[in-house]
């Protein structure tokens, strides 16, 4: 068996574990729903207020309805969750025996990742149908949005992953990096596209949105669907989430060398 | 006076032991701070780069009303979800017994032995947004309102220990329970905006039912002077109702508690 299909076959099995230990927490499944949905819809209706019977900066009601609603799905497909796991197995010394398998221990938290986004989907998905019937937001979904959306949120989910798992990986230094990922994640929501999307950030923290990364592991494929990027800004948008991704992947890999060598196994 | 030294020791105590874990105090300390005040001030600036009111309320009100979300967001992390959710653990491992023993009340006990000194940060960082906010306002004349502005949050705390209480007595029904704080902030962070920019329906839910209403919106109502009609008596008469209600609760739930490994 080649090295790349047992990563995958690996990473599958450890994906169908997870998901059968999480679905045992339905209350916390439960939880991470509602938060998904709340805290979107808070700024649905601020955003709804400001547009009123016009629009703000191009958006009409229905199209801040519409930015919310693929809002909570984009957001649930792109949170990664596995970098805790990562941080967690070099903290209490549990990585030794991940080291001693046929395959990288980053897979672990991959598959952790994939498990938690799988079994939250269960209780997410009928939520967002049902928001959607409900509030019925008037617009015209164009095919080739959506088409470029689904790379997009790809992506995106990719460098959330990515951007995670350096974090994760700062436990080899850092004895608890639990504020490093609040402090991400609290700017990805400020920046990247929850408190507004980010066409309405005003003039200096706009361009800056546009440079980081946090807009392309949130706003950005949302953008994309609902169609209010040019054909420019849609290739500068794909093109700074590839690049953030390989800065990303070559920053990874520099911590799990260096972060693997002083590894001493004994639970910080 | 005797309960009143007790719950000084308790905090002593904590602030002791706690002290001594420095990282833990600025990972507390970071949190707050990226957590409310940027998100607090980004949204803030990005709201009024595109309008003057969001139904009806100016910028300085608003930090007024996300300050105020602060003050009480840490004082119940300070003081009421980490000595309530260790009497959960307490009923689940039969150690209430103690609880029990100790010659003050056990709902006093319960919900003051334990103090999170770190979570106070969010109260501080509440007090510098609501004096920012003001000073935007340039709130010079006060009105005879801000006398109820104490009254207001005093009611806001009485609400919301209440519902603490009273979700921490379902233990003893429920023998397991965890995950109270997660699920009362998912909706208790609704309160960091003014309640009048929900749909009817949901600010009813917000005002009468699980009324996070009286957190941020009526105490920043008093305190800059706007009319916030009958709520201002509706407050204090839901606190009282609702305090009374969670005693009796909890006295309830003492009769149910088998003791021991249950």
């Amino acid at each position: 068996m080649s090295a790349a299909a047992r990563t995958l076959g690996g990473t599958i099995s450890l994906t169908k574990a997870n998901v059968s230990q999480l679905l045992q927490y339905r209350l916390v499944l439960l939880l991470y729903g509602l938060r998904q949905v709340l805290n979107p819809l808070l700024y649905m209706a601020v955003w709804w207020a400001v547009a009123g019977d016009g629009d703000v900066a191009g958006f009409r009601q229905g199209d801040v309805v519409i930015y919310y609603i693929v809002f909570m799905g984009v957001a649930h497909f792109t949170w990664a969750t596995g970098y805790g796991q990562l941080a967690n197995l070099i903290r209490l010394g549990r990585l030794s025996p991940h080291l001693m398998r046929p395959m990288n221990p980053i897979w672990v938290a991959v598959s952790g990742d994939l498990a938690a986004k799988l079994s939250a989907a269960v209780m997410l998905v009928p939520i967002w149908v049902a928001m959607y019937l409900i509030l019925r937001p008037q617009f015209d979904f164009q095919w080739l949005n959506v088409a470029l959306f689904v790379p997009s949120v790809v992506l995106a989910a990719s460098l959330s992953f990515v951007a995670g798992a350096c974090l994760g990986l700062t436990a080899f230094w850092v004895t608890k990096p639990g504020p490093f990922f609040n402090v991400w994640y609290n700017v990805a929501f400020a920046v990247g596209g929850q408190v507004a999307p980010v066409a309405l950030l005003p003039g200096a923290i706009k361009a800056l949105a546009v440079v980081l990364p946090f807009r392309y592991t949130l706003g950005f494929p949302i953008e994309v669907f609902i169609g209010s990027l040019d054909s420019a800004e849609l290739a500068l948008g794909f093109a700074l989430q590839a690049f953030w991704i390989a800065f990303g992947l070559a920053l990874m890999r520099a911590l799990w060398r260096s972060g693997i060598k002083q590894y001493q196994a004994v639970g910080a | 006076m005797r309960l009143l030294s007790v719950a000084l020791t308790f905090t002593k105590v904590a602030v002791q032991q706690q002290l001594a874990y420095r990282g833990e105090f600025l990972g507390a300390f970071i949190n707050a701070f990226a957590v409310d005040t940027l998100n607090a001030a980004v949204s803030v600036a990005v709201i009024y780069a595109h309008t003057d009111s969001l139904r009806g309320w100016s910028a300085g009100e608003l930090l007024v009303v996300v300050g105020l979300f602060n003050v009480v967001l840490g004082v119940m992390g300070t003081v009421m979800f980490p000595s309530l959710s260790r009497t959960t653990e307490d009923v689940y491992e039969g150690t209430f017994d103690y609880v029990l023993m100790k010659p003050v009340p056990s709902l006093f006990f319960a919900s003051t032995h334990y103090v999170q000194v770190g979570r106070f940060v969010n109260s501080i960082v509440g007090v510098v947004l609501c004096a920012f906010g003001l000073f935007i306002l340039e709130a010079g004349a006060l009105t005879w309102r801000v006398a109820l502005f104490p009254l207001m949050l005093a009611s806001a705390l009485a609400i919301f220990y209440a519902f603490v209480v009273a979700m921490t007595t379902l233990v003893f029904w429920a023998v397991r329970l965890e995950g109270i704080e997660s699920m009362f902030n998912v909706f208790f962070r609704t309160s960091r905006y003014p309640v009048d920019i929900y749909p009817k329906w949901i600010k009813g839910f917000l005002t009468y039912l699980f009324p996070v209403a009286f957190v941020s919106t009526v105490p920043t109502e008093t305190l800059v002077g706007r009319d916030s009609g009958w709520l201002i008596a509706v407050g204090p008469v839901i606190a009282t109702i609702a305090v009374y209600g969670a005693t009796r609760f909890w006295r309830l739930g003492l009769r149910r508690y088998s003791s021991a490994s249950s």
